[in-house]
């Protein structure tokens, strides 16, 4: 079997991580900025994955699924905030965040 | 190595990480403590304990090595930033506020103090990694800890920073695993690679996750935000500890690549110490709030401790060393006084005027904490900057390097424009005149623990015995 | 024997994913009875009516319980590899058993602190099923309740207009 080469993978990683970029920086709801985050992150877990190919002992992978279970505890201590951020300003947009002074 | 010797190899290591499993394991006694006893007092004893405990089983600096197939190594650095840590992670439980706090508060103090630990020792990239976000995550929790409208404000903008900065630390880490083929720093061979551009790029993202822990340009801008309306002790904590293990990891992975061969990524971090120093400074001029104007103190004082780690051997680890350590205790120091003055809402410099008339004494403790924030005589702060300066100086003598030159230059000027901010506070308190009434301020149980806190400051310039032990023991053994 | 090229398994695998969604959908088409009324053409939305904003407050409940999901299900992702190895008789032969404990006590003390989590959840009360308590009236009327049923049982007519 000839396998796909390397560099696919690491041009669709490279992309993921533009596109997660883009978002967080010109997405205005967190939820999306949050998501945008995450797409980054799973630039990040293919680039590991794809490496570990050349890797007897699959350090890669590994990594890869600590990254998984990381990206979810950030999730959810987001959201948590958010939910109180929603309790309090009746809104999840982040330019709607300006009481601090800069 | 035969699957045998790996795990007897593990078991070995783990005598070695005892401080680091004594903090986990407390902090999940706290958790479970805390659910049964409401109190806060008794999860302030439990918090106590665990952080003695601890430091009673950091091995001592004569067994040092490295562990558990090279993903932590336990180095002079580590052996007394342990001690420093727990030592420093008491002093939480004299703040004025500290019985307000729930357990989970505590619980997460020894989480960042845990992280921070394993940043002093992580040589793998998923170690390094896991360690930077225990830390990320439970400073992002304990920003939140007043509830307040803007403490969640704050706490979502710290997060979506955070985030962004280590997924691309994340998305760089790849990058060197794929090129280097090992997630082992000290494996590492940066030389052998070929075509190094996409390496480079993923060396200096992951970097930025490190930057990002230690506050230094251009990922600074969460500190203000986030120590304005952390709570006082938690700021004290995170402006301090992760601070710290920080730049031990950032000395370790610019190490690994020997930051000196590769001459591109040096000037990059020159600039960034330079630029962090000048916009700390800058920003601070302008600040009102006591709170806010410490925390971009704070960055300026990042600057000054990357500038220790610029400079090779012996020298700079210890003036890294002396300046870490009376940094923390200076920033402690000041963070209480904050945290007594912000119980009384007087977080304004413009609140304090007048303040002499009934806090005199006070004042003047205050005014000896803002000279040692500054770096002068007679406090501990002009012991570390002086030897810092020094070593500098002695450096650019070897090497003639026009940056070192500039590094030293905006250095001394940011000592110069940080007299007119720190000496803020004094100068309101003592010089200027209230229209209104004063109140007072302080009663006597924190009168007492504020003068045995400044006297500490005091007596570390007098007798600077601890300071130079330190540098003995970092020195007795071979960098 | 056909040789297929690391791009053709992933088209075999775009086409098997897409195939298996179409049958599955075709079978229940087939299957279901068809009897449409106005509540089941809504959106399903948890047992929320969907009306106005996706972006309203939703019953708070579900967002802790789901955030709570979350956390306990990611988390075994780490006890998939663990479950392949941990038994392996060659690895267990080769190191006198001490593989076997070695995994067995890893894993008790990563589920340990899992159960610790689940433990505090539990405390914390969030995992209780918020139901709305009905609150009483404190408020003590003047005019006796027996009025209120006399007019009840009045009749009253009809105004002719």
């Amino acid at each position: 079997m000839t396998a796909i080469p390397l560099t696919y993978y690491l041009v669709v990683a490279a992309f993921l991580l533009c596109a997660g970029l883009l978002i967080v920086l010109t997405k205005k709801n967190a939820i999306m900025v949050l998501i945008g985050i995450e797409l980054m992150l799973n630039a990040a877990n293919l680039n590991l994955v794809a490496f570990s190919r050349n890797d007897p002992q699959l350090n890669g992978q590994v990594f890869a699924i600590f990254s998984v279970v990381l990206a979810a505890a950030e999730v959810a201590i987001a959201l948590a905030i958010l939910l109180n951020i929603y309790r309090k300003y009746n809104s999840s947009d982040l330019d709607d965040l300006n009481t601090l002074e800069h | 190595m035969v699957l045998k010797d790996q795990l007897s190899h593990i078991i070995e290591s783990l005598s070695q990480v005892g401080f680091e499993m004594v903090l986990i394991g407390g902090s999940l006694l706290l958790l479970l403590l805390g659910l049964i006893a409401k109190r806060s007092l008794v999860s302030q004893i439990v918090y106590v304990l665990v952080l003695v405990l601890a430091m009673t089983l950091v091995p001592l600096p004569t067994d040092l090595g490295v562990w558990f197939g090279g993903a932590l190594a336990v180095q002079e650095l580590t052996w007394l930033f342990r001690l420093v840590f727990s030592f420093l992670g008491v002093w939480v439980v004299f703040y004025p506020t500290a019985n307000r706090h729930p357990f989970e508060y505590y619980f997460l103090l020894l989480a960042v103090i845990a992280g921070s630990a394993f940043m002093l020792s992580a040589q793998h990239l998923l170690v390094i990694y896991l360690a930077i976000e225990l830390t990320s995550f439970a400073s992002y929790l304990l920003t939140n800890f007043n509830f307040e409208k803007r403490s969640f404000e704050a706490g979502i903008k710290y997060l979506i920073f955070g985030g962004t900065a280590s997924a691309l630390a994340l998305y760089g880490a790849s990058l060197i695993y794929g090129f280097t083929g090992t997630l082992l720093v000290s494996e590492m061979d940066f030389a052998l690679v070929q075509n190094p551009a996409l390496l480079n790029v993923g060396l200096l993202l992951f970097i930025g996750a490190m930057l990002f822990k230690v506050s230094l340009v251009p990922f600074h801008i969460w500190v203000p935000t986030t120590y304005q309306v952390a709570p006082t002790s938690a700021v004290a904590i995170l402006s301090v500890i992760p601070k710290i293990a920080g730049f031990v990891l950032l000395h370790r992975v610019l190490l690994a690549v020997d930051v000196h061969t590769q001459y591109w990524l040096y000037v990059v971090i020159v600039a960034v110490g330079m630029a962090t120093i000048v916009i700390g400074t800058l920003g601070a001029l302008r600040q009102t709030n006591i709170k806010r104007m410490i925390a971009y103190g704070a960055i300026a004082h990042s600057g000054f401790l990357l500038g220790a780690l610029l400079i090779p051997g012996e020298t700079g680890v210890v003036a890294f060393a002396w300046y870490a350590l009376a940094y923390g205790i200076i920033n402690l120091v000041a963070f209480y006084m904050v945290s007594v003055l912000e119980d009384r809402q007087l977080l304004d410099v413009k609140d304090l005027a007048g303040l002499s008339r009934t806090e005199g004494y006070f004042g003047g403790l205050i005014t000896i904490v803002m000279v040692a924030l500054i770096g002068l005589p007679p406090t501990v702060g002009f012991t570390i900057k002086f030897y810092l300066f020094t070593a500098l100086w002695g450096w650019y003598q070897t090497v003639v390097d026009p940056w070192i030159m500039g590094y030293l230059v905006v250095a001394l000027m940011s000592v110069v424009f940080s007299l007119f901010f720190y000496l803020k506070v004094p100068y309101f308190i003592f010089l200027k005149e209230s229209d209104g009434d004063v109140q007072s301020v302080t009663n006597p149980g924190q009168r007492v623990i504020a003068t045995i806190f400044t006297l500490v400051l005091l007596w570390l310039f007098i007798s600077p015995d601890i300071l130079n032990n330190i540098a003995d023991n970092i020195k007795s053994i071979a960098w | 024997m056909i040789e297929l090229s690391g791009f053709a398994v992933v088209l075999l695998f775009i086409i098997g994913a897409a195939g298996f969604v179409v049958t599955t959908m075709l079978v229940g088409k087939i299957l279901r009875p068809v009897r449409p009324n106005e509540e089941k053409n809504t959106t399903y939305e948890s047992g929320e009516d969907p009306v106005k904003s996706a972006w309203g407050v939703f019953n708070i409940r579900f967002y802790v319980i789901a955030l709570i999901f979350l956390l306990f299900e990611t988390e075994l992702v780490f006890l998939f590899p663990w479950a392949t190895v941990f038994a392996n008789e060659e690895m267990n032969a080769s190191t006198d058993g001490l593989w076997g404990m070695f995994s067995l006590v890893e894993t008790f003390i990563f589920i340990g602190i899992l159960l610790l989590g689940l433990v505090y959840v539990w405390a914390k009360g969030m995992l209780d099923w918020v139901k709305p308590k009905p609150q009483k009236s404190t408020y003590r009327s003047r005019i006796p309740a027996s009025a209120y049923a006399h007019i009840n049982q009045k009749s009253y007519e009809k105004k002719q207009a």
